[in-house]
């Protein structure tokens, strides 16, 4: 039969069309209350929660549609009647592609060009983020779908496959974050565990949809999905993440200039309060002084690492762990770092050697705007729209496609405009207050999501400057902006600081209730 | 004649449990083959194997000349399937049942559906789902049938259906005889033993016979001698010998190699000179009790 696939996906559109309208009615709800959200119509908590209500409806349903159009024609047993008919796998797989194409990648492809417009967005310079989106839904949503669908013989035994993957994350997360030391969170170059996760989990999936089409080999394909899930972990554990770490971050020469100068700080902090670490854990803070970031200039320190000799007995080493970002004009920062308690009380009351290397990747920018936040539409860099909300007692939100660009953002404390209108505490006159979003640099051209149009809040991030917690500083309509995008990666490099005769014990952070975060520098 | 069906040493394991071993079958093509056996015996699976639902574990299948492994998509425009536990499209209506799988067969013969479909009086309106065990095993046939296969392939396909239905499924069966190689399994011979022309016994996953049916019946004899005195207990029997039951100065046995100059002969050595022989042909019912009472025994 020369159409074989249009003949499979017209009986699967008679089977599910009840579904199918369902869909196409879930969607356009959700689209008119994202559309109603752009308008700035959200007056009650309702209006709030409708649309991520709708969202997931929005997936689940379309989850549903794959998992039972793929369950037409079920890949499990051997009672089903058409695997003894004239079915050509290639072209069944194909009609369930079209199925799938037509009511999951078409609609979400509809709705995502109708909010970027209902957003004032033009497409034109999007569709290669929007096709990006697909990808990244085929990933996140179809193809997990699809390949468990392709193993299981009913929703029954689809649902007892979701509660079998949930309780194995349930597990592994836990489990790895005991295992897998806090070195794999340090950005490297050539992630190579990283990829061969992403193809054991992505590879087993397509082996697994395309050997149940061709063969219909269940146990085989489930033990491959078992093989993944086991290998996944497998990587993370083995990865030789200081290896990889140390070769991405060269030490610095005695020529080369540093993006950044980190010295100790020996001034006691006024406040040493600190969460709770873990059992048998002690956390101490060491002050840093900071110089030498170039207006435009960030330092990411994408690790450190401490290590603590005393004058007697064995060294002690904190291995590689993330840290945080460093910006101009702030002098000081610190190093937290949890140290086994038995260790800190045998050399807390002598002079030890502190050795913090740092793993040190900084970025240039390449454009920098100044723009007063204003309570009418305004725009910032990255093609984001910007407007006061008055919701939480009002902020400035603002709306970008596809993805919220890696940005910095500066404000002069005595340039605030909120202070002056609401009386907020007054910050120390002279201090640059900094916010934005530094994290999604390097990251694909959209961020996942079902709606196309990401927002976000400016808001400053606390050091805690402000005399009163309570209330941070906040971006208010008149306020001047600076902002930082478009960054260059410069070369990566490390730095070391030794700190010789300190003793812990002055060092060590009060425990108050709290989670333990493990160690590193504060983050805004 | 060429073969059908043919396996060589035809084995499968379900992790430790042998359900088929070392089969060797021929089916000839045009035979009505019945592959009969009690349940449990292996007949689905053996047919799983051949419509390659199963891979074997070991030896070989051919089926209508492709290798049992290779069987799929096109060869089923050859072979028509029906089992009596097969799922069906339950949201299908019997007509938009059969309207779908017409495009997937080139052969599909409308006027032989439509006379079938007259033939079973199949509500065409009605859907799968709701249909009795009856009319859906006569909607399957139907599909089954419609494209002229050159193999029929029925698993069980009359079990507990009522004799009305039974009867006309075999007649639409018997149509069919003509121009296709019918293989049938069934564990209750009463419903094929007047219509297969070749049968096989498969007993805990072994193929204990599978021949012509007219040779099986003429080899398969109720043997009753009359002797003229009680002998002593006799401890052992020709091999062919089944059941073999003493009642005073009367023999009875179950001879499953009968040949009337050798039987007599080999009665003659055991008991001398014997008042009176009986030999009573047996109906493939009888045999296929006989054969398993048998294989319980053995077992």
């Amino acid at each position: 039969m020369r159409n074989q696939v249009l003949h499979i996906f017209r009986k699967d559109v008679r089977q599910h069309w009840a579904e199918l309208v369902l869909s196409v009615a879930i969607i356009v709800a959700y689209a008119w209350r994202e559309v109603a959200k752009f308008k700035g119509s959200e007056d009650t908590s309702y209006d709030i929660l409708l649309p991520d209500m709708l969202r997931n409806l929005v997936v689940v349903v379309w989850a549903f549609l794959i998992l039972r159009v793929v369950q037409a024609e079920s890949l499990v047993g051997d009672r089903q009647f058409w695997v003894t008919r004239p079915y050509e796998w290639k072209k069944l797989l194909a009609a369930k592609l079209l199925f799938v194409v037509v009511f999951v990648n078409v609609p979400l492809f509809i709705l995502q060009v109708f909010l970027l417009l209902k957003a004032g967005f033009p497409l034109t310079s999007h569709v290669s983020g929007l096709l990006w989106l697909q990808l990244l839904w085929i990933l996140i949503l179809i193809l997990p779908v699809a390949t468990l669908a392709t193993v299981t013989k009913s929703i029954g035994q689809f649902m007892m496959a979701i509660l079998s993957v949930l309780l194995y994350f349930a597990i592994l997360f836990p489990a790895l974050e005991k295992l897998v030391p806090p070195a794999a969170s340090v950005p490297v170059e050539n992630p190579i565990p990283g990829w061969l996760e992403l193809l054991a989990v992505v590879g087993a999936g397509l082996t697994v949809v395309l050997w149940q089409y061709a063969r219909r080999r269940t146990a085989q394909s489930r033990v491959l999905l078992l093989g993944a899930a086991v290998a996944a972990p497998v990587i993370m554990l083995v990865t030789p993440y200081r290896i990889l770490i140390e070769r991405t971050y060269r030490p610095a020469t005695t020529r080369q200039q540093l993006p950044v100068q980190l010295v100790f700080d020996p001034a006691k902090w006024g406040s040493r309060e600190g969460n709770r670490p873990e059992k048998n854990k002690v956390r101490v803070r060491i002050p840093l002084l900071v110089s030498g970031i170039e207006d435009g200039d960030i330092v990411d320190i994408g690790g450190s690492t401490v290590s603590i000799q005393p004058p007697a007995g064995r060294p002690w080493s904190s291995g590689w762990h993330r840290s945080g970002v460093l910006l101009p004009h702030r002098q000081h920062d610190q190093e937290d770092v949890t140290i086994d308690e038995g260790f800190f009380e045998r050399v807390k009351s002598v002079p030890v050697k502190i050795r913090v290397s740092f793993a040190l990747a900084p970025a240039h920018t390449r454009e920098m705007v100044r723009v007063v936040a204003q309570a009418t539409q305004f725009a910032m860099p990255g093609e984001g729209r910007c407007s006061y909300s008055p919701r939480f007692q009002g902020e400035i939100v603002c709306a970008f496609p596809l993805k919220t660009p890696a940005f910095l953002m500066s404000a002069k404390s005595d340039e605030l405009t909120c202070a002056k209108q609401q009386k907020e505490p007054l910050l120390p006159p002279g201090t640059t207050l900094y916010g934005g979003n530094l994290w999604s640099r390097g990251s694909g051209p959209a961020d996942f999501g079902l709606n196309p149009v990401q927002t976000t809040s400016l808001g400053f991030w606390d050091w805690g400057e402000t005399s009163d917690r309570n209330h941070r500083p906040r971006v208010c309509p008149g306020t001047p902006l600076t902002f930082f995008t478009n960054w260059e990666d410069l070369q990566r490099i490390r730095s070391d600081l030794e700190i010789d005769g300190i003793h812990l014990a002055d060092y060590k952070l009060n425990d108050v209730l709290g989670g333990a975060n493990g160690f590193g520098i504060m983050l805004p | 004649m060429n073969s059908a069906i043919r396996t060589d040493d035809l084995g499968k394991k379900f992790r430790r449990v042998t359900a088929l071993d070392q089969i060797n079958l021929d089916v000839p093509e045009g035979a009505i083959y019945a592959l009969v056996g009690p349940n449990g015996a292996g007949k689905t699976t053996a047919i799983k194997v051949l419509m390659n639902i199963f891979p074997p574990t070991s030896g070989r299948a051919e089926v209508l000349g492709i290798d049992s492994r290779r069987i799929a998509g096109r060869s089923f425009t050859s072979i028509g399937y029906v089992s009596e536990n097969q799922e069906l499209p339950d949201w299908m209506r019997i007509d938009q049942f059969l309207a779908y799988l017409r495009p997937f067969y080139p052969a599909w013969d409308r006027a032989l559906e439509d006379g079938l479909v007259k033939q079973y009086g199949l509500p065409l309106n009605r859907k799968l789902g709701k249909l009795s065990r009856g009319v859906r095993m006569k909607a399957a046939l139907v599909s089954a049938l419609a494209y002229h296969p050159k193999l029929i392939v029925l698993d069980e396909p009359f079990g507990g259906l009522d004799p009305l239905v039974r009867d006309e499924l075999i007649e639409g069966m018997l149509e069919r005889a003509s121009e296709a190689t019918i293989f049938v399994s069934s564990h209750d011979l009463a419903e094929i033993e007047n219509v297969a022309s070749h049968v096989g016994y498969l007993e805990n996953g072994r193929l204990r016979f599978s021949e012509d049916m007219a040779a099986l019946v003429e080899r398969f004899r109720e043997v009753e001698l009359t002797l003229g005195a009680a002998p002593a207990l006799q401890q052992k029997w020709p091999e062919s010998w089944m059941q073999v039951d003493a009642s005073g100065a009367v023999r009875r046995f179950i001879e499953s190699r009968f040949d009337e100059e050798r039987t007599r002969g080999e009665i003659r050595k055991l008991f001398g000179d014997v008042r009176d022989t009986r030999f009573t042909p047996m109906s493939l019912r009888s045999i296929f009790l006989a054969m398993a009472k048998a294989g319980r025994g053995s077992s």
